[in-house]
Formats: C-alpha cells, sequence, structure tokens
C-alpha cells in the first residue's frame, strides 16, 4: 500500500515535470532552440506572482490569470526580438543568448528581490487532504495541478492539431522552407511556439511556488529535470515529454521510499538507462521526408 | 499587356559561386516554360531564387509588373508565386489532409479548393488520413503538387517533378498539366527528362553553367540545335529550323 502511494505521488510530481518540460520540448521541437533560461523563466513568474499578489491582493491561487498572460505575450516578443535575431548565427550563438538571458534574470531577481527564498502562500489548501486508505493520501493542491497539467497540455495538443496557425507550427517545424511556400511566415510562428513555451512554463513554476519555496538561483536545478524529460521521452515529441516527466515523478517517489536521497538521485539513473538503451527516447519524432 | 513573370538580368550565388548568371524570361498566363541544363546548370537555383528561398546577386523578378524581387517568399507565396520544391518536401508528421490544408493558409481567392484538388486525384479521398510519409513517391509528388494549388497560385514553380518517379506516376503527373494550363496557371518547370518537357512547353529555356545558351518554342528547335545547347558544344548551324 506504501508503495502505491509512493506510484500515486510520483503522478502528481510528474504531471508538474511534463507542464515544466513541455516548453522546453516545444522550443527544441519546432526550432531547435535550447532554452537554457527555462528554469529561470519559472522562476521569474514565481516572483512576478509575489509582486502581483503584494499588489492587487489577489488569492494567491488565482494569480496565474494576471502572470501566465504576460509570459504569454513576453514569450513573443523575447522570440522575436531576441532569439530571432541569434538564430541567424547558428545554433551556438543562440545557446549563449539563453544562457545570458538566465545570468540576467537570475542577478535581476536578485536585484529586487534579494536572494530570500519566497513561496506563494495559499493558506489551508497547502496541507489540505482526501484520505482514501490510511495509507493513501490525495493532497488538494496536488490534485488541482495535475488536473492544470493535464488541461493546459491537452489546450496546447488540441491547438497544435485543430487549428490551422497549429498545423502550421508542426508544419514549419518539419521543414521551414516548405511551409514558406505556402505562404507561412516563420518568425510569427516561432514566436507563436515560444509564447505557448513561457506560457506552460510559468504555470508550471507557479505550482511549484505554491509547493516548496523559490530563490532566484532556484532555475537551473528545474531545468535538469526538465531536460531529462525532454530526453526520455524523445526530442521535440510533446507526449514524450509526458511520458518522461511521468517517469521521473515516479522515479522521484519510490526512490525515496528507499532513502531520501536516493529519491533525488534516482531519476537520474533512470535518465542514463534510458539514454543508454534508447539513445533517441522513448518516443521519437518521425524522421524529415 | 505585361507578362505574368518578368525575370530580367538575374543573377544568384550558391555558397561562393556564381550559380545563375544574367537569365531573363518572361512567363504568360496559361504557359509553360521550360527550364532544362544538365546537372549543376543552375535550374534549381533559378527557381528557388524566383520563389525567394534566394537572394539574387543582380536583376529583378516582377509579378504582373509588381517588383518583387526584394520581398520574401512567405510574401511572394501569398502574392501567387509558389514553388513545388524538389524532393516534395511534404510535412512528415503531418497526414495528407493537414498537408493539403497547410495550402490553405495564406491562399489567394481562386478556383482551387479541396474538392477540386481531390477530383484531379481521386485516389487522395480514401487516404487523407494516411501520414505523409507512407505514400510513394509518385503520391507525395502529386499531393505537394496539390498543396501548392489549393494556395490558388499565379505562377507555379514545379522543380523536378518527375525526380524518382516510376515512369507510370510519372505519366499521371503530366496527365494534370493541361487542366492546370487551362485554369490560366503559368508554369515553370525544370524537368531533367528534355523529351517530356518538349512535350508540354510553350517556351524553352536551356541552362549551361548558370547561363541561358537556348531560347524558343519547341517546334522551332532543332533536336541537335539543343543538345548543343545543352551540352555546350558548337552547334554547326546548317539549315536553322523555321
Amino acid at each position: 500500500m506504501i508503495y502505491l502511494n509512493a506510484i500515486v505521488q510520483g503522478l502528481f510530481l510528474g504531471g508538474l515535470f511534463a507542464l515544466f518540460a513541455s516548453g522546453l520540448s516545444l522550443m527544441f521541437g519546432v526550432m531547435e532552440v535550447i532554452n537554457l533560461a527555462h528554469g529561470d523563466i519559472a522562476v521569474a513568474a514565481v516572483y512576478l506572482a509575489v509582486s502581483a499578489i503584494g499588489v492587487t491582493h489577489i488569492p494567491a491561487i488565482w494569480v496565474f490569470v494576471i502572470v501566465v498572460p504576460i509570459f504569454v505575450v513576453g514569450g513573443y516578443f523575447g522570440q522575436r526580438m531576441f532569439l530571432q535575431r541569434s538564430m541567424g548565427s547558428g545554433p551556438i550563438t543562440t545557446l549563449l543568448v539563453t544562457f545570458g538571458l538566465s545570468i540576467v534574470l537570475e542577478n535581476v531577481l536578485l536585484e529586487v528581490y534579494s536572494a530570500n527564498s519566497q513561496s506563494l502562500n495559499v493558506g489551508s489548501l497547502v496541507s489540505g487532504s482526501v484520505q482514501i486508505t490510511n495509507q493513501i493520501f490525495l493532497p488538494y493542491l496536488s490534485m488541482i495541478f495535475l488536473g492544470v497539467a493535464v488541461a493546459a497540455l491537452a489546450l496546447v495538443h488540441l491547438f497544435l492539431t485543430r487549428t490551422r496557425t497549429g498545423r502550421m507550427v508542426r508544419a514549419v517545424a518539419d521543414d521551414r522552407e516548405a511551409a514558406q511556400m505556402v505562404g507561412a511566415d516563420y518568425r510569427h510562428l516561432f514566436g507563436v511556439a515560444a509564447s505557448i513555451a513561457a506560457g506552460t512554463v510559468a504555470l508550471a513554476g507557479l505550482a511549484l511556488g505554491m509547493y516548496t519555496s523559490i530563490s532566484p538561483s532556484t532555475g537551473p536545478s528545474y531545468l535538469l529535470y526538465g531536460f531529462a524529460a525532454v530526453v526520455i521521452g524523445g526530442l521535440g515529441s510533446l507526449w514524450g515529454t509526458l511520458a518522461g516527466g511521468m517517469v521521473l515523478g515516479l522515479a522521484a517517489t519510490l526512490g525515496a521510499l528507499v532513502d531520501p536521497d536516493f529519491g533525488s538521485m534516482l531519476p537520474y539513473l533512470v535518465f542514463l538507462s534510458v539514454l543508454a538503451v534508447r539513445p533517441r527516447g522513448l518516443f521519437p519524432k518521425r524522421a524529415a521526408l | 499587356m505585361s507578362a505574368l513573370l518578368e525575370v530580367s538580368q538575374l543573377s544568384s550565388y550558391h555558397g561562393q559561386l556564381p550559380a545563375v548568371r544574367e537569365v531573363s524570361f518572361s512567363l504568360q498566363a496559361g504557359q509553360v516554360v521550360a527550364l532544362i541544363g544538365a546537372n549543376g546548370a543552375g535550374k534549381s537555383t533559378l527557381l528557388r531564387t524566383v520563389a525567394g528561398l534566394h537572394a539574387p546577386s543582380a536583376g529583378s523578378i516582377r509579378l504582373d509588373g509588381r517588383d518583387i524581387t526584394h520581398l520574401g517568399p512567405e510574401k511572394r507565396a501569398a502574392l501567387g508565386v509558389v514553388l513545388v520544391p524538389e524532393g516534395r518536401r511534404l510535412f512528415a508528421s503531418l497526414n495528407v489532409e493537414e498537408n493539403l490544408l497547410t495550402g490553405c493558409y495564406r491562399a489567394r481567392p481562386g478556383g482551387w479548393d479541396m474538392d477540386r484538388v481531390i477530383e484531379l486525384f481521386p485516389w487522395i479521398r480514401e487516404r487523407r488520413r494516411q501520414p505523409a510519409s507512407q505514400l510513394s513517391g509518385g503520391e507525395q509528388q502529386a499531393v505537394a503538387i496539390a498543396r501548392a494549388l489549393l494556395a490558388n497560385p499565379r505562377v507555379l514553380l514545379l522543380d523536378e517533378p518527375s525526380l524518382g518517379l516510376s515512369p507510370a506516376a510519372l505519366r499521371r503527373i503530366y496527365a494534370v498539366f493541361p487542366e492546370l494550363v487551362r485554369s490560366g496557371l503559368g508554369i515553370v518547370l525544370v524537368e531533367q527528362d528534355v523529351r517530356r518537357a518538349l512535350q508540354v512547353a510553350d517556351r524553352l529555356q536551356c541552362l549551361l553553367e548558370g547561363r541561358q545558351t537556348l531560347e524558343g518554342a519547341p517546334e522551332d528547335l532543332q533536336v541537335e540545335q539543343i543538345e548543343a545547347a545543352y551540352f555546350g558544344i558548337a552547334y554547326r548551324g546548317d539549315g536553322v529550323g523555321a
């Protein structure tokens, strides 16, 4: 029964990892950008939420209504104004730009909010749970976050498969020139992908800020988990990333049954084993025609 | 009346190499211009320059009198200059129908819609849910042409549609040409198969090392003349046709 509980908690955690990593996967899948600032964007969302709550006194659980749209818009313009310019000079330049963005974000947060850790206070919600048996607890917050993660990923999926613009985002990921030949401006579509990535990672950041406390330097450690989820799933495959997140979440909670330290090590062991057995991940993207 | 497409003195580099040198031609609506030439003659580079995927180093491209030389490829496509690239280039993670729908993304108003495209290639109806990667080469070529038609182009640039196709598949692709021409489309065709090009073309352009070596209507040209222009050997013009 204790294992069943660990599995349930692992799936909750995995949903959050998946939501966090989906933007990373989308950025790589669509425009082959590895965004090293991904974790810092999540952290920045938490700090922005702290300020937004301070100003508007909105309940913490609803703060995403303010924060996520800001990141969606910011993602689009960040892509068009900074990343797009660097993309012409090759992948290393783009990597360095995102690395620079990571450092800048971290230091701006340090400057404005100091090195003190912050969290988003959701009151009694943080400790409330439903008890199923005497071993299995379903925390309210975890259920909400899993629901939000699944809903957000489903929305992204629907957008990519059912809308005209979403279809073109997938097309431009397959073949940029062929997409231009049907009149698609790839810069705009890259901006759309970046805005989805920024929106989903901001949402994941807010969830993390409600679970635990966050400091300006936390970003890169989440980035590592994100990378692991993306690579386990297969680079650029959104559903693969969901599976990768779940695998990591399960590894973290099942490992913690043995020993709390093993809980932080097992996800990386799983990551290395998947790399050894299936170097292209569980669900590799279809090869180009 | 100005030509539908007017290419004048166009030069373009492929990397460091001058691939197209001062090429000029014009295309009327309902006309097929065939570009022939050996491998590396600059045919594909010329087509890609007209489509906007390569920046020209000199010269101009006009569509209906409007200068489009410096427009991006997606803007040219929206104005009606659409390339069917070499090697088909379908979107691998999209199914057949989704590939076709991308053609409608920035389509101009016009006569081509999904029904009419399926009329042209009836087998698409049954197979529209299949991933594009499961199609044969000939079927992929048909979908690539259909995708371009759905954008309602005025100028269709076809880069080696016969590449890697079986003779039967090739016949099926060329069988739709009369219908395309009847719809008032101007077609620039790059073709390795000279005989095939001569059958459908109204005007022939031969390129050699990026330069035009021959220009004319197929019925006015001698086979020897075309061979000479194609291979770059001197043509001893005893009795030039017509």
